[in-house]
């Protein structure tokens, strides 16, 4: 077994399943630790590389729709591997989602189960109307009608009556339960036969129709629904607690699964790096930040073999004697000979051992990170003067140059404040152009791309930009290589 | 001091009075002058309580702080806390208090003391339906407190009334309004006109700050109700400011998410000024600072570093709130009675009114100082004054006739399942509406879809939205907050302002794009309002929301797209600043309700 690299993925959001599936399909062994719901469990659906908002406002200064760019092509292996998710290829014109504050954007992916305006040609898109709390069909149809995007298309967004609401109380079951009650086949039969009927009795021949987030929570059931009306049918994009993002961690949760990647439901406690040689030549455990790693070949005992590991260390001594050393590897050859591996702990579970750890565990939505300003724990006290605000939710030991820390936007994080705590009046909330201190704390990385060299982080935090799925799957391919070797 | 000259005449303009500025004050002021038949016109440049009043403590104390050194203040106060009672029963809600006395150097001397302060202030409460104070031992005090620190002799118990500011003043105004006076909301007074020689108002010329367009009103007297902008508003009638001075007297409150103690507690801040926390209607108030203030009155926000005093004074005696989410902040400007050189606290909470004739400008009058709980007197004040000189020999009846919805109670739980609506959203609304509740009632009736939520946390229901947009004259996303507590929990908006914002463009007939242009300004000035009190918590879900908000609505800057085909008029726009106060270049008159238009 031992010829794989064993690889802990923290989080199993977008970037920790992508780099989950990725370092496992390079061969690694991996198992993932993911605590709860975090942004991707919580995300709307739409899934972007640029904030749509730049995107439109770049639109309004040059004059041109946006375009799809080009991505790494492994992004298009995910999707396709992961089969809830679209991404137009380069070159294609960019999805443009309806949402439920009732207006178009664009995206340049999406959950399949919302519907593309762009796809559809000219003509009317019937909205069901239904007694549902934020789903006012007439409003919706009122506000998307005054969308320039949907002006320019030619589409107009007619509400009808349609009795899609099948059982007592429907009404006021949240949005995935009723998404839920559409993973059965016959529901979806059932609402599509509901639709054709409205159509014929209005005499409208709709272009698509458009539905609230209710198609499905196992699988997206836009398509089933589509293909049984003959037009486009899909959901419109809501912002908080979408199914989207739940149809996402299903999808995800078989993706991993045939992937043969392990995947616990825990809380990391604690993660320690792999056992280091000391000055002196013996092994000892690794310190934060008191270790720092020599450049000269004499600190680099494996190769004389005359290094014996330290205690903990020894149970994997024998099984790692056979190392596949990679060509690019930046955990120490010696380490990896040694087989002094990096040690994860969990609440309520056997600690695990990797030769390489991933955080992928998000920002502060992710649950990863915390924000613990120095007043929360002063009590009656004044609160200590420091401005240690922002912390990993688990005990991370830095390593080498006294990482990993935290950064905002890729920058080491520096919060402006003041003699008692931060001070994030002008910086929390992203104002033009500018991410919100708040969204792009994330895991800093060093110059070699890594939080340590023992641990890789991804996501779109980690690369500085918060709300872009896209980036947070090519960072995540990016970490599955290293961490695969 | 009385204006001099010959009795005025009614009729002789457009309206009798202008009240300027539509806090409690001016609100007050309109509706008993329209009780006593003067036609009046009131005018706010933001919205009613905008300022002092929405953003006060939400209690109509009886002021025992001003007992020793302005007892006149506190009898009042506690007689008019009783009037208002009468009027509006179903604003008021009692805030039983404790005051924690720790042990110490002859601290049961003191604690006798106190005893016989608060004897002092029982004799005050029969004025408003108060109960006397009770002296409790520490045992007792643990039992009904047991998040109180330290060690205690025990503590004083007394009683206060807590209220919804913005819901008094919106009462007020829009009785003013039923009883023939016009409101102008959203509209600023730009000058007041006066006849030369003899300085008396001719008409205020105006301008709505949502349209731009422009007006003139002719009137016979002004009133100028504008607390902290007096000195500015006096300018406007071309008098020096420092005719209306007052000592403007910046105060925050820190807001969390629930009833976190059945006391309001009062505490001591680092520099011993009184500070207290507060269970007020479903959520807790932390409150307040009071520093002279010279900044824009019109965005008026905490700080983190006045957040902390107050929160470091509050964990002396009770260290949860440490721990318990801050779910928001909101400041406001008292206007105090102008005296220099005292400290901030010690001026005194009294009213009264300027009459300009000493300075040439007879017939205009200026309001300086006053409490939420004597509004209603200080009004009366005022009124008497122009009653004397339209020779009206009227009395006020304003501490008798019962405010909108005062008239009878209404049982929230029977009208929960007549109207099929949560029960809790149900309480809520009779809360604001009292027996108003009705209407709102009937239109779940006729439209069955309106019992929806709108706003999850507070709850409101999507028929007190269009309730409060048909008849409260609110113009923005805002105003509806202000009125119905939309927006103000936990979640921040990111699920109900969009929506909001969408009924708000329905029901007053603005473009839709407006209608998202206000849930974006109101989010972000939401965002604002919390991020400076952020604990662990709600700065997780300030993350969630700003993900969410902007995966759904965007920033807000790019709704102007409409006048792409005008690149000028667009960068004209760009040019004046950011988009929170662009002018909107199209014509959007809203036909808000009786909002006469005088131009």
């Amino acid at each position: 077994m031992s010829l794989f690299p064993k690889v802990v993925v923290v989080g199993q959001g977008i970037a920790g399943t992508a780099a989950a599936w990725r370092a496992a399909e390079l061969g690694a062994v991996v198992t993932v630790v993911a605590a709860g719901a975090g942004a991707s469990t919580l995300a709307s659906g739409a899934l972007d590389h640029t904030p749509w908002e730049d995107l439109v406002r770049a639109a309004r200064t040059t004059g041109a729709e946006p375009a799809c760019g080009a991505l790494d092509d492994g992004v298009f292996a995910f999707a396709e591997a992961l089969g809830s998710w679209r991404i137009p290829r380069s070159g294609e014109p960019m999805a443009r989602l309806a949402t439920l504050a009732g207006r178009t954007r664009p995206a340049r992916g999406h959950d399949l189960a919302l519907l593309d305006l762009a796809a559809i040609p000219a003509g009317t898109v019937a909205v069901p109307r239904a007694p549902r709390a934020a789903w006012d069909a007439d409003s919706l149809a009122l506000f998307w009608n005054d969308d320039p995007f949907v002006r320019a298309r030619g589409l107009r967004f007619a509400p009808i009556d349609v009795a899609l609401l099948r059982y007592e109380g429907e009404d006021r079951i949240a949005c995935a339960d009723l998404a839920a009650r559409h993973d059965d086949p016959a529901r979806v039969a059932w609402l599509a036969e509901r639709l054709k009927d409205a159509f014929a009795r209005e005499k409208l021949a709709p272009a698509a129709v458009i539905l609230g987030p209710w198609l499905g929570i196992e699988a997206p059931r836009a398509a089933d629904l589509s293909s049984r009306l003959g037009i486009p049918a899909g959901e419109a994009l809501t912002g908080a607690g979408s199914p989207a993002g739940l149809r996402f961690a299903r999808a995800a949760g078989r993706l991993l699964a045939r992937a043969k990647v392990r995947v616990f439901s825990a809380r990391v406690l604690e993660i320690t790096p792999p056992e280091r040689p000391a000055e002196n030549g013996r092994f000892r455990p690794a310190e934060s930040g008191s270790f720092r790693p020599a450049e000269s070949g004499s600190s680099r005992p494996a190769e004389n073999g005359s290094l014996r590991p330290a205690k903990s260390g020894s149970l994997r001594a024998a099984e790692s004697g056979s190392l596949r050393v990679p060509e690019s590897g930046r955990v120490p050859e010696s380490v990896r000979l040694a087989g002094l591996r990096a040690v994860v702990k969990l609440a309520g579970e056997d600690p695990l051992r990797a030769d390489r750890v991933v955080l992928a565990c998000g920002g502060l939505t992710g649950g990863g990170l915390v924000y613990d300003p120095p007043d929360t724990h002063a009590g009656a006290d004044m609160p200590p003067r420091e401005n240690a605000s922002f912390r990993f939710s688990f005990d991370v030991a830095a390593s080498g140059d006294g990482r990993p820390y935290l950064a905002v936007g890729g920058e080491r994080a520096a919060f402006p404040s003041s003699l008692f705590g931060p001070t994030l009046d002008g910086t929390a909330w992203p104002s033009a152009g500018q991410t919100g201190s708040l969204e792009s704390i994330g895991v800093a990385l060093g110059e070699d791309g890594l939080a340590a060299d023992y641990l890789g982080a991804a996501g779109d935090v980690v690369e500085g930009r918060p709300r872009t799925a896209l980036v947070a799957v090519e960072s995540a391919l990016r970490a599955a290589a290293w961490a695969a070797g | 001091m009385r204006s001099t000259g010959a009795t005025l005449r009614r009729g002789a303009a457009d309206v009798d009075v202008v009240v300027i500025g539509g806090g409690v004050n001016g609100a007050g002021v309109a509706r008993d002058a329209a009780m006593r038949g003067l036609s009046v016109a009131l005018f706010e440049r933001n919205d009613l309580a905008f300022g002092a009043s929405g953003n006060s403590s939400g209690m109509i104390h009886g002021g025992v702080r001003y007992l020793t050194y302005d007892p006149h203040v506190t009898e009042t106060s506690c007689r008019d806390s009783g009037h208002i009672q009468a009027i509006a029963p179903h604003l008021l809600f009692r805030i039983p208090f404790l005051m924690p006395v720790r042990t110490g150097l002859a601290k049961n001397v003191y604690f006798a003391l106190l005893d016989a302060f608060f004897d002092t202030y029982d004799r005050y409460q029969p004025l408003k339906r108060g109960k006397p104070h009770a002296v409790l031992q520490a045992d007792e005090v643990r039992a009904l407190e047991p998040g109180i620190a330290g060690d205690l002799v025990g503590a004083m118990s007394w009683d206060e009334w807590g209220i919804d500011g913005p819901r008094l003043c919106v009462a007020n105004a829009i009785d003013a309004r039923e009883r023939g006076a016009k409101l102008f909301l959203g509209v600023t007074v730009e000058a007041v006109e006066r006849r030369e020689g003899s300085g008396e108002p001719v008409a205020v010329r105006f301008r709505d700050r949502h349209t731009g367009k422009a007006g003139r009103l002719t009137t016979t007297a002004v009133v100028n109700a504008t607390g902290a902008w007096s000195p500015i508003t006096a300018s406007f009638a071309g008098m020096p400011p420092s005719n209306a001075r007052v000592r403007p007297g910046k105060g925050i409150h820190v807001v969390y998410d629930r009833r976190l103690s059945n006391y309001a507690i009062s505490a001591s801040a680092i520099d011993g000024r009184q500070v207290f926390i507060e269970p007020w209607q479903n959520m807790t108030i932390v409150g307040t600072t009071d520093d002279d203030y010279y900044g824009d009155l019109d965005d008026v926000r905490a700080t983190s570093e006045e957040v902390r005093y107050l929160v470091q004074g509050v964990a002396r005696v009770f260290p949860a709130i440490r721990s318990a989410r801050a779910i928001g902040t909101y400041a406001g400007v008292r206007p105090t009675l102008h005296t220099f050189g005292k400290y901030e606290d010690a001026l005194s909470r009294d009213h009264k009114v300027i009459d300009h004739a000493p300075h040439g400008a007879p017939n205009v009058y200026s309001m300086i100082g006053g409490k939420l709980a004597s509004y209603r007197l200080f009004a009366e004040d005022m009124v008497d004054i122009l009653a004397q000189r339209f020779d009206l020999g009227v009395h006020t009846t304003t501490h008798t006739s019962p405010l909108p919805g005062g008239d009878r109670a209404v049982d929230p739980f029977a009208f929960a399942e007549r109207a099929g609506i949560d029960a809790v959203a149900a309480r809520r609304i009779v809360y604001r509406h009292g027996s108003r509740a009705d209407r709102i009632e009937e239109r779940i009736h006729e439209r069955p879809r309106e019992a929806v939520t709108v706003c999850a946390c507070e709850p409101v229901t999507e028929a007190e939205v269009r309730y409060v947009l048909q008849n409260e004259q609110p113009r923005t996303v805002a105003d509806v907050a202000r009125r119905t507590r939309l927006g103000l929990g936990a979640c921040g908006g990111m699920r109900c302002a969009a929506r909001c914002g969408q009924i708000v463009a329905e029901e007053l007939h603005l473009p839709p794009r407006e209608g998202l242009r206000q849930a974006s300004r109101f989010l972000l000035q939401r965002a604002q309002a919390r991020v400076v009190a952020l604990g662990p918590e709600q700065a997780r879900q300030e993350a969630f929301a700003i993900a969410a908000v902007r995966a759904e609505l965007g920033a807000g800057d790019d709704l102007d797209d409409e006048e792409q085909a005008r690149p000028a008029a667009r960068s004209a726009v760009r040019e004046a600043g950011s988009s929170q106060e662009a002018p909107s270049s199209r014509d959007v008159a809203p036909a808000a309700p009786g909002a006469g238009s005088a131009a």
